[in-house]
């Protein structure tokens, strides 16, 4: 199931937009991917494991967590997560020219369809 | 500038603390200095004395508990970074913990590479701190949590209380109340009545002795007190809040609003409309300014602010070192609810809206 996780994120790793991937499963596997030269390893690996501490604190306040989002001036951090507890982030450009819409779609439709 | 980081490990159990100290020294080696304190009063005076980059606390201890301890070093010191390291696993703590400033909940480790897994985590965080002068944290410090620490300090203070209406002191000697005056009122009433004061501002001042002492309770009991009090009165007004000049928030640009794209079936939707079910201002120091609910039972205003103290500390460490730009909104999508947190330069809201179908509108 892990390799499948990478598996998908490698071959999207190229997407234009997308600046970083994430995959959370809690207690089992904590993994980042990302999709630039630019950006420092150990600032995303800060960031993620700030994102994945968000659903516990989201869970104790009774809030769907499902589906949420950071978003700053320049981008998004988009999180889904699935029925099994897997969340996925995507790092991505918030201008909608620079990460389409059909892209994130695509991408989180492909991410529930995994197994 | 130097790159030694300074950490200090709070713990009651005091030879566990040695053990600490010995693994912590032998995998941090000389890039690491180590302070340890046996309560949360030894562990402030470390705090105020030098200057710590990273605090690691034991969950479970006497006078204050670690989460307690978290959330007042958020207020007090909301720069300095905390982790929480016990042997208490439940979800609940571990949410509770994260959800009031801790960087980091671990488990107290139980083999050689247990500490090592638990150095390099701490290690990160600690190597990692955001820059300084970056601005964001919602700081709310109180009337009650600036007695709690000088109390638990044991220090020596005078707290002037100002209203518009009337100027109060509360009178602390080596972490003891010893006296309080409010106008005509003296000793516990006059403190109590501080306490309940709302809509003014506290001012820290160099301990004087005060003409006589009125008050001997202990302080935890006189706070206990004071909130038993007014929580039965049903006052749930602004505390009173430190003069300081306030934080603003980071700077919003009004974009364009974007949606996520909608992958459920949607035949629900279709018919439905949103309605505001909940709505929480705060001032940029954590003061509620505006608090509704469409459903009273559902109210919860320190969650919400709790929530929103969460929100502007972990959008400032996501963004910490990549090329996101300044903070804007946190968004949650559910089946039948969204939920939008806004950080402004001088306010903050919560924004909940449910979806009604036209016959529930109606």
């Amino acid at each position: 199931m892990s390799n499948a996780f990478e598996s998908w994120i490698s071959q999207n790793t190229d997407t234009p937009g997308v600046l970083a991937f994430g995959i959370y499963v809690q207690g089992k596997m904590n993994f980042v991917q990302s999709c630039s030269a630019n950006l420092e390893s150990q600032s995303l690996e800060n960031a993620w494991r700030c994102v994945a501490e968000t659903i516990p604190v989201l869970q104790l306040n009774r809030f769907p967590t499902a589906r949420f989002r950071f978003v700053y001036g320049e981008g998004v951090v988009h999180c889904e997560r699935r029925k099994d507890g897997t969340c996925l982030g995507i790092f991505a450009r918030r201008d909608e020219r620079e990460f389409p819409r059909e892209q994130l779609d695509r991408l989180l439709t492909e991410f529930h369809a995994l197994s | 500038m130097s790159d030694i980081k300074r950490v200090l490990f709070v713990d009651d159990q005091t030879d566990l603390l040695d053990v600490i100290r010995n693994m912590m020294a032998q995998l941090a080696g000389a890039s690491w200095e180590i302070d340890c304190a046996a309560n949360a009063a030894e562990g402030l005076n470390i705090i105020q004395q030098r200057q710590i980059d990273l605090v690691v606390l034991d969950l479970h201890m006497p006078v204050i508990d670690g989460a307690q301890f978290v959330s007042l070093l958020n207020r007090k010191h909301p720069n300095l970074l905390k982790a929480v390291l016990t042997s208490d696993a439940s979800e609940e703590q571990r949410a509770l913990c994260l959800s009031r400033g801790a960087e980091l909940y671990l488990q107290k480790p139980r083999s050689a590479e247990e500490w090592q897994i638990v150095y390099k985590s701490l290690n990160e965080v600690v190597r990692f701190k955001p820059q300084d002068g970056f601005r964001g944290v919602l700081r709310r410090v109180g009337l009650q949590d600036v007695l709690q620490m000088e109390c638990l300090s044991r220090h020596s203070a005078l707290l002037e209380i100002a209203t518009k209406e009337l100027r109060g002191y509360i009178y602390i000697r080596e972490g003891q109340i010893i006296h309080a005056e409010a106008g005509e009122r003296f000793g516990e009433d006059a403190f109590h009545y501080l306490m309940r004061l709302s809509g003014g501002e506290f001012a820290q001042k160099p301990f004087v002795e005060p003409a006589r002492r009125t008050i001997s309770a202990q302080w935890e009991f006189l706070l206990m007190e004071s909130a038993r009090k007014r929580d039965e009165s049903g006052d749930h007004t602004p505390e009173i809040t430190q003069f300081a000049t306030p934080t603003p928030l980071p700077t919003l640009s009004r974009n364009e609003t974007q949606f996520l794209p909608n992958l459920a079936p949607r035949p629900v939707r279709e018919i439905a409309r949103p309605q505001i079910a909940e709505f929480v201002v705060l001032s940029s120091q954590g003061d509620v300014l505006y608090d509704w609910s469409r459903d009273p039972r559902d109210q919860d205003v320190s969650g919400r602010v709790s929530f929103l103290e969460f929100v502007s500390q972990k959008a400032r460490q996501i963004a910490s070192g990549l090329p996101l730009g300044t903070f804007e909104s946190f968004e949650i999508y559910g089946s039948k609810s969204r939920i939008l947190a806004q950080l402004e330069n001088d306010h903050a809201f919560y924004v909940k809206t449910t979806l009604a179908t036209e016959q529930e509108a109606a």
